[in-house]
């Protein structure tokens, strides 16, 4: 399979904090992939790292064979923790901006799927619910045709409903070339939505693999297996 | 809603397991055609690639199989899903004897059992 | 993609600018009338009343400029760069230089119709038919100043200051961005640290340009664009005086262009 992320030797420092320890790791296309850790444990440095808004202390990290830069970014779609739209904009004034600085975004994707939520172009962030926003910026993000989607603990914080639909919106909007990395602690909530998962602790990659091979060779559930391994 | 999976077992197999009993049971009939891999992924919310790979293992059993313009069909070999059938019951009925036998009891006993409780269950019912 | 930047820039600065503006406009009508009324119906009973509105009017036009240069200078830059909305502009596929650029470009343009509108205000304020009837004098008077400190004539001196201002206002914008970015790489006192660098950086400059000037045997001071606010100065400083602080200040700009460019690419550190 083609690879899509390689970080080589990788690490991150914040000060005399270490977030992330001489990290190998290789990411191919077409997988839908838990970075599954605790809080703390690296997982939004990695993401940070990837999407170009740190750079490494040491060590490298490759994106379609390119360093974080202007190229990368066109191909790596980014939900962050943060709600990061202005109140007063307008549905249509973010969907002219995604579509105006990036050429894969697809305007009708996102209109479709907005208004399966009943959501108009012309209703503005103000009077939306912080659940609202953020399904409106998990719609944004997920209707470019990114090669590299990084949700950043997506489910978080939300109901199962909530839940739901984000999982269902990752399943719809997959493509066979892209793929998808979340990073959550709540494993079992995504578990079945996985191929593989990567286990992170303390800025190390503590195991990687498919969840099927996972289930099959430990006879557990990942999520089992992640509360044996991250055991207080 | 999403299908119903359980913990231990890998995915797939659980979804390929789904799909038989409901090929057996005839929610789809022989010569169907299949959803796609992306509807049958949305419905029991799992990944498209692990939805994938449980048809493909069902191709394997000649179950389905693909026809390469037009998606994915139902084996219209209705004698297949018969036997299939076939030894799933068979397969249960080990099962249970094998349950009862732990419990201590003979096989003549366990016959005499079953028809007893086939008897009171045909008496509820009318 | 600059372009694009610049026009969401330009939207999302307006939505602020353009109605503190518009308001300015409005006071300047409301107070021109009023003027007008007072004059025609002198009454000394009201003067406590009048003075205070003319004081009124002072304040307002004072409110409106510092509102304009701290919201330009900080409030954007630091909300759009370093809180959440930076998770979206700094993955937008844009260069550091790029998002330097749009926000300097759209600021120096929103400064300079601030000045203007300003300007404009105090003079229709003023105007009546024995100001219109001195006009002529009055800018004859402004052109013989313009050459006797700058001893150019009087187009090199207005092109003279012109450009101080340009390059003054850009110098000024482009340490703030890089003092916020400094101060923005830490993970604590981002604030003070901030301050202490603008303060140390405007002590240096300052210290730098002083000496420069004695070395070069020109009487020093500081004109271009403070001294259209004191005036006093610019009255010792000569054109020449002006085209070395000209180009010093391009060279401090082009630092801090640099250092922030840097700080935006390699010591970004978002919340």
């Amino acid at each position: 399979m083609e690879t899509l992320m390689e970080c080589r030797q990788l690490s991150k420092h914040y000060g005399n904090k270490i977030a992330l320890d001489h990290i190998n790791l290789t990411i191919e296309r077409g997988r839908i992939i838990g970075l599954l850790g605790p809080n703390g444990s690296g997982k939004t440095t990695l993401i940070k790292l990837i999407n170009g808004i740190l750079t490494p202390t040491s060590g490298c990290l490759y994106i379609n064979g390119q360093i974080p830069g202007v190229e990368t970014k066109k191909a790596v779609s980014y939900l962050p923790e943060r709600t990061y739209f202005n109140s007063w904009m307008k549905v249509t004034d973010i969907l002219h901006f995604f579509s105006d600085f990036y050429v894969d975004f697809d305007s009708r994707r996102a209109l479709e799927m907005l208004h399966r939520l009943n959501i108009n172009e012309s209703d503005r962030l103000r009077t939306m619910s912080k659940g609202t926003k953020e399904k409106v910026q998990l719609i944004m993000v997920m209707s470019r045709d990114a090669d590299l989607y990084c949700l950043d603990e997506p489910i978080g914080g939300v109901d199962p409903a909530a839940r739901d639909y984000i999982l269902q919106t990752i399943i719809t909007n997959y493509r066979e070339n892209a793929t998808v990395l979340i990073s959550t602690h709540l494993i079992s909530d995504i578990e079945n939505v996985l191929d593989d998962a990567i286990f992170i602790q303390g800025g190390r990659i503590m195991l990687t693999g498919s969840v099927d091979d996972i289930r099959m060779r430990e006879g557990k559930s990942v999520d089992a297996l992640f509360r044996e391994v991250f055991r207080c | 809603m999403a299908w119903v999976l359980d913990d231990s077992r890998p995915i797939y197999l659980q979804l390929a397991n789904k799909i038989q009993s409901d090929i057996i049971s005839g929610v789809y009939r022989p010569g169907d055609k299949l959803p796609s891999v992306r509807d049958l992924a949305m419905d029991a919310a799992v990944n498209p690639n692990t939805m994938q790979k449980a048809l493909i293992e069902l191709e394997r059993s000649g179950l389905i199989y693909t026809q390469r313009t037009s998606g994915r069909f139902i084996s219209e070999d209705a004698q297949k899903v018969t036997i299939m059938k076939e030894n799933l019951a068979k397969e249960q009925i080990r099962l249970f004897l094998s349950n009862m036998q732990q419990l201590g009891f003979e096989n003549q006993e366990i016959l005499h059992f079953m028809e007893e409780t086939l008897k009171e269950e045909r008496r509820w019912k009318h | 993609m600059l372009g694009k930047l610049i026009k969401y820039e330009f939207h999302a600065v307006s939505r602020f600018l353009l109605p503190l503006h518009l308001a300015l406009i409005l006071i300047t009508f409301v107070g021109r009338f009023y003027v007008q009324f007072a004059l025609d119906n002198i009454n000394y009973r009201f003067a406590l009343f009048h003075v205070s509105l003319v004081m009124f009017y002072v304040l307002a036009l004072f409110a409106i400029f510092v509102l304009t240069y701290v919201y330009l200078y900080i409030l954007r830059p630091h909300r759009n760069w370093f809180s959440d909305e930076g998770y979206l502009m700094h993955t937008l596929p844009v260069t550091p230089a790029q998002h330097i650029w749009s926000k300097l470009i759209v600021s120096v343009c929103w400064i300079i119709m601030d000045l203007f509108l300003l300007g404009l205000s105090i003079f229709l304020m003023m105007i009546n038919p024995d100001v219109l009837q001195s006009w002529p004098k009055f800018i004859e008077m402004l052109q013989e100043m313009v050459v006797s400190f700058t001893g150019f004539d009087y187009v090199l001196g207005t092109i003279t200051y012109v450009i101080s201002l340009l390059v003054d206002c850009a110098r000024g914008i482009l340490v703030v961005y890089m003092c916020m970015a400094i101060g923005h790489s830490f993970n604590q006192y981002k604030l003070l640290i901030s301050i202490a660098i603008y303060i140390g950086v405007y002590i240096g400059t300052s210290l730098v340009n002083t000496l420069a000037a004695i070395l070069l045997a020109i009487p020093f001071g500081g004109s271009g664009f403070s001294s259209l606010f004191i005036v006093s100065n610019s009255a010792l400083g000569t054109g020449k005086m002006t085209w070395f602080e000209i180009v010093f200040s391009l060279v401090v700009a082009t630092i801090a262009f640099f250092i922030t460019q840097y700080f935006l690419s390699k010591q970004l550190n978002l919340e």
